[in-house]
């Protein structure tokens, strides 16, 4: 019967506690590699955005948040709303008006993650169906700021150009603040600390290489 | 089954070694989306994989080069290392997304990447819309290696015995397609990959007939394949499939749901020509009744609430939503908030219920799952039909699933388990969100979310949710992938290990 070496209480302890340690090193050591944080100011709330406590029920074209229109779209359903936003990614669709997504998160306001590093909550953001013939070049996307709009337009809750989607027929839109390319932050550490990582890892599995060759002979 | 835990220093070296496998596998799927972004030009993120890349095979290396020599492996010792990969793996996978900056802290990116990894599809990602493309599609490739089973990767090129038979089942697989563990993870491999082909394709077709750029579209229509047939549910843009408002994306979207639902071991059959399996099988029949049924609730509820004006809008989004949450797959239609301002009840807990269940065992899919649903149903029906006949008669009950098969009491007594588990874990998850003081209906939406590994969301799953749920939802992720055994194995390890004499 083979012998077994049964680990004790302290060393069982000692190996869990060291998995544990191992694992705030990385995000210790990993965190110190990320791009420098540029500090940005978020806009205070705006006062005059009609929210889902005050969805100003006599005030024809209120400013409304994507946020409100979701919690309560009971309040602005049908109703002429302005959603003022960044451009997101494509536009799309088939026939002579086209889908675009207009974010009005905070990243709109101050810029996309990329260019500051300070996160600041998820996106949030509502499609919006351009009139016809409008064209914008600058989408927000990867390494790219949007261009910031303002859209006039008819809220659904479940509207029938989306098939029962939620949306923002759009009357009018207008430019607020041209986007563009953003440039990557300052992360000076990282390509030192990703060649070290690359170089320790090829120098063991040459090691490992290297045994397994001396093995077979 | 019994599981003997005598942890021995050997033991111990061994599982170490099945992970560091794990590690070296998820490490090196780190250099696909490398790749992608050095086409783009996206270097900063280059260097985050590479650098995640490099660390995990830094530490799998190490592990190959102390650790003795993997012989024989024994079932328990297979099932633990399943239950640690399962935790270790998205360390070295969180890497490149803390790095990037989208995540305030290593706690939120572990977050994503066991959402990732357990195909849950719930995500706390600062600002996804500007995410770098090599990125995003890190976080998708995720979804597809864990949707097939991280295990199961290293099963195609490594191990063998009765320590891989435990690492697979210990992925909460048990369909044997092919004699051997090996063979049956090429197959999985095989059938993913002409599906990838099919369905991506179908997907950039549409994504193209819809305006989108071409080079854009292979990447969301790769992106999206892999979560949908993972039944995953990240999608390239915070909007989610909202994002396209394409039917045709939807479409081809419900297919791939559909037969990520579908286990392995049934693809198989459908491969051999067996299509008649799809008629027999207790879990398609179980399926097709809730499917029925919950469409029924769902449809019942959105009519009454009147949510939309017609009967293709309410079809479209009714039953897209109905499809995404009874599989899994957690993408969204319409904003999550939604299904809680102007969804009503009726239609809400029919996703919550469609949650709950999930899909077919052996497939990508999370929650409670048909087969074990159906087993219970047959049981409990066993048992009133007995009230019916005389004391000493026996009642043999029978279902079928690939082949014929009896319902012991053992068959009865770990599905019966198993779902307990699972409406435990849901329970658990909700208790949590209440705590927090979050209303019930949204934390019973979200907990069973995260535990049935769904990934549609209310609102509560976000960067500044509380870390103790964060924490909570990380857990049911893990338990809900796994179904609990490999877990509750590891557990039972690391139990021992402190116990045992100072």
């Amino acid at each position: 019967m083979p012998t077994t070496t049964v680990p004790r209480r302290r060393t069982g302890a000692a190996l869990i506690g060291a998995a544990l340690a191992a694992v705030w090193l990385i995000g210790a050591v990993v965190g110190g590699l990320r791009p420098t944080v540029v500090p940005v100011e978020v806009p205070a709330a705006d006062r005059s955005v009609a929210t889902c406590e005050d969805p100003r029920p006599g005030h024809v074209g209120p400013r409304v948040r994507s946020g409100s229109l979701f919690a309560c779209p009971a309040s602005f359903n049908g109703r002429t709303v302005v959603v003022e936003g960044e451009l997101i990614g494509d536009v799309l669709g088939r026939g002579t008006r086209r889908w675009v997504q207009v974010n009005d998160d905070a990243y709109a306001a101050v810029g996309p993650l990329g260019a500051h590093g300070q996160t600041l909550g998820t996106n949030s953001g509502v499609g919006v169906l351009l009139p016809a013939g409008v064209v914008f070049q600058r989408l927000g996307g990867p390494g790219a700021r949007g261009d910031v709009v303002s859209v006039t337009g008819v809220f659904h809750t479940a509207a029938i150009e989306d098939q029962g989607g939620p949306a923002v027929i759009a009357e009018s839109v207008e430019l607020v603040r041209a986007g563009g390319p953003v440039a990557d932050r300052d992360a000076r550490l990282l390509p030192l600390g990703t060649t070290i990582a690359v170089a320790v890892a090829a120098a063991v599995w040459v090691a490992v290489w290297a045994r397994e060759r001396r093995r077979r002979g | 089954m019994t599981i003997a835990f005598r942890p021995d220093v050997g033991e111990l070296g061994a599982i170490a070694k099945l992970v560091s496998r794990v590690v070296l596998v998820t490490s090196l799927a780190m250099l696909v989306p490398a790749l992608v972004g050095v086409a783009l030009g996206e270097w900063q993120s280059v260097m985050a994989l590479l650098l995640g890349a490099a660390t995990g095979l830094a530490a799998s290396g190490i592990a190959e080069l102390t650790l003795p020599e993997v012989g024989e492996v024994r079932w328990g010792q297979g099932m633990v290392a399943s239950g640690l990969a399962w935790l270790v793996a998205p360390v070295f996978c969180a890497i490149p997304l803390y790095v990037s900056g989208h995540f305030p802290t290593f706690l939120h990116a572990y977050f994503d990447a066991m959402s990732g990894l357990t195909c849950a599809g719930l995500s706390v990602m600062a600002d996804l819309d500007h995410t770098a493309d090599s990125l995003n599609l890190w976080r998708h490739l995720m979804q597809y290696l864990g949707g097939q089973g991280i295990i199961l990767v290293v099963l195609t090129f490594f191990a063998g015995g009765g320590g891989a038979v435990g690492m697979y089942a210990g992925e909460a697989r048990e369909d044997k397609i092919l004699p051997n563990v090996r063979r049956t993870a090429r197959f999985i491999w095989r059938a993913s990959l002409v599906y990838y082909v099919f369905g991506a394709a179908a997907l950039t077709a549409a994504l193209v007939g819809d305006g989108m750029a071409v080079g854009r579209s292979v990447l969301h229509a790769s992106s999206l394949f892999m979560a949908a047939f993972d039944t995953g549910g990240f999608a390239p843009r915070s909007s989610s499939i909202g994002y396209y408002h394409s039917a045709a994306v939807e479409a081809v979207l419900i297919v791939l749901m559909v037969a990520g639902a579908l286990s392995f071991a049934v693809h198989y059959r459908l491969w051999q020509r067996g299509a008649g399996e799809l008629l027999r099988n207790l879990e398609t029949r179980v399926l097709a009744i809730t499917t029925t049924l919950l469409g029924a609730l769902l449809f019942a509820g959105l009519v009454t609430e009147m949510v939309h004006t017609d009967f293709a809008s309410t079809f479209r989004r009714g039953f897209f939503q109905l499809i995404s949450a009874h599989t899994g797959a957690g993408f969204a239609s319409v904003p999550g908030a939604m299904f809680a301002s102007s969804w009503g009840v009726l239609a809400p807990a029919a996703l919550i219920l469609a949650m709950t269940i999930g899909g077919m065992s052996g497939s990508t899919t999370g929650g409670i799952k048909a087969i074990r649903l159906g087993i219970v149903g047959k049981v409990v029906s066993g048992m009133a039909r007995r009230q019916a006949q005389p004391p000493n008669s026996h009642t043999l009950l029978r279902y079928h699933h690939m082949y014929p098969q009896r319902i012991t009491t053992d068959t009865a007594r770990a599905a019966t388990m198993i779902l307990l588990l699972f409406l435990a874990l849901y329970f658990a998850g909700t208790v949590v969100g209440l705590f927090y003081g979050y209303p019930l209906e949204a934390s019973l939406f979200e907990s069973t979310s995260a535990a049935g590994g769904v990934g549609l969301s209310v609102g509560i799953t976000s960067p500044g949710m509380q870390r103790p749920l964060m924490v909570t939802y990380i857990a049911q992720m893990y338990l809900g992938r796994l179904e609990f055994v490999s877990a509750f194995a590891m557990v039972g390890y690391v139990q021992s290990m402190v116990r045992a004499p100072l």
